[in-house]
């Protein structure tokens, strides 16, 4: 699934690990999510878009 | 929730341990199924010992830490599942079709089958090689 959460981080100046850090999951989840090799499960996708104050469709796009 | 410093430990402990035990499978695996108990020397039957207690520890610690977060939940998930596949396809399958090869080459059904012999090593080996292939594909 494609999603906007690379560029999110990056405009915070936050690493893998520091965003892991704040959503409680590893460095390496936050790669596998951001490389869309892996979809978040729904609690983990509330949790992103709450920190970033948005809603999940506007960080997740399904459709392709 | 864990907290995230100790979780990331955790995750890296689970990636060790995975790391740890297919080396020691793989050792397992070679020794008992490629050279055989019998034909191994006292060096590799040293190893093979060794490599039991480092296994059962790796597959300890990926047991206990595998609910850590949603990555190492993902990657215990992918090797439990290949493994359960192996032990069917080899319980049914491999004993069926080792038995039909018997019956046509020798007349008879095998007195003991390689599958039902085997199975366990196959399985753990399926297991740490599939949760390898998915970390390396996440990664």
């Amino acid at each position: 699934m494609k999603n906007r959460l690379k560029r999110l981080r990056a405009e915070r100046n936050w690493s893998q690990a520091e965003l892991g850090e704040q959503l409680h999951v590893s460095r390496q989840a936050v790669n596998a999510i951001e490389t869309g090799k892996h979809d978040p499960s729904l609690p983990l996708a509330f949790r992103i878009a709450r920190l970033f104050d948005m809603s999940i469709e506007e960080i997740f796009d399904d459709r392709g | 929730m864990s907290d995230p410093t100790n979780l990331q430990k955790r995750t890296n402990r689970f990636l060790r341990s995975s790391e740890i035990g297919i080396l020691a499978i793989s050792i397992i695996f070679f020794a008992e199924l490629l050279v055989g108990p019998k034909a191994a020397g006292e060096f590799l039957r040293w190893s093979v010992i060794t490599s039991y207690f480092v296994f059962f520890a790796s597959i300890m610690v990926l047991f206990i830490l595998r609910n850590t977060d949603e990555f190492t939940r993902d990657l215990w998930q992918v090797g439990t599942g290949s493994a359960f596949i192996v032990l069917v396809f080899a319980t049914v399958f491999g004993v069926m079709i080792e038995g039909l090869i018997y019956i046509a080459l020798y007349g008879a059904p095998p007195e003991k089958s390689f599958f039902n012999k085997h199975i366990g090593a196959m399985m753990l080996f399926t297991f740490y090689a599939a949760l390898t292939i998915r970390r390396v594909q996440r990664q």
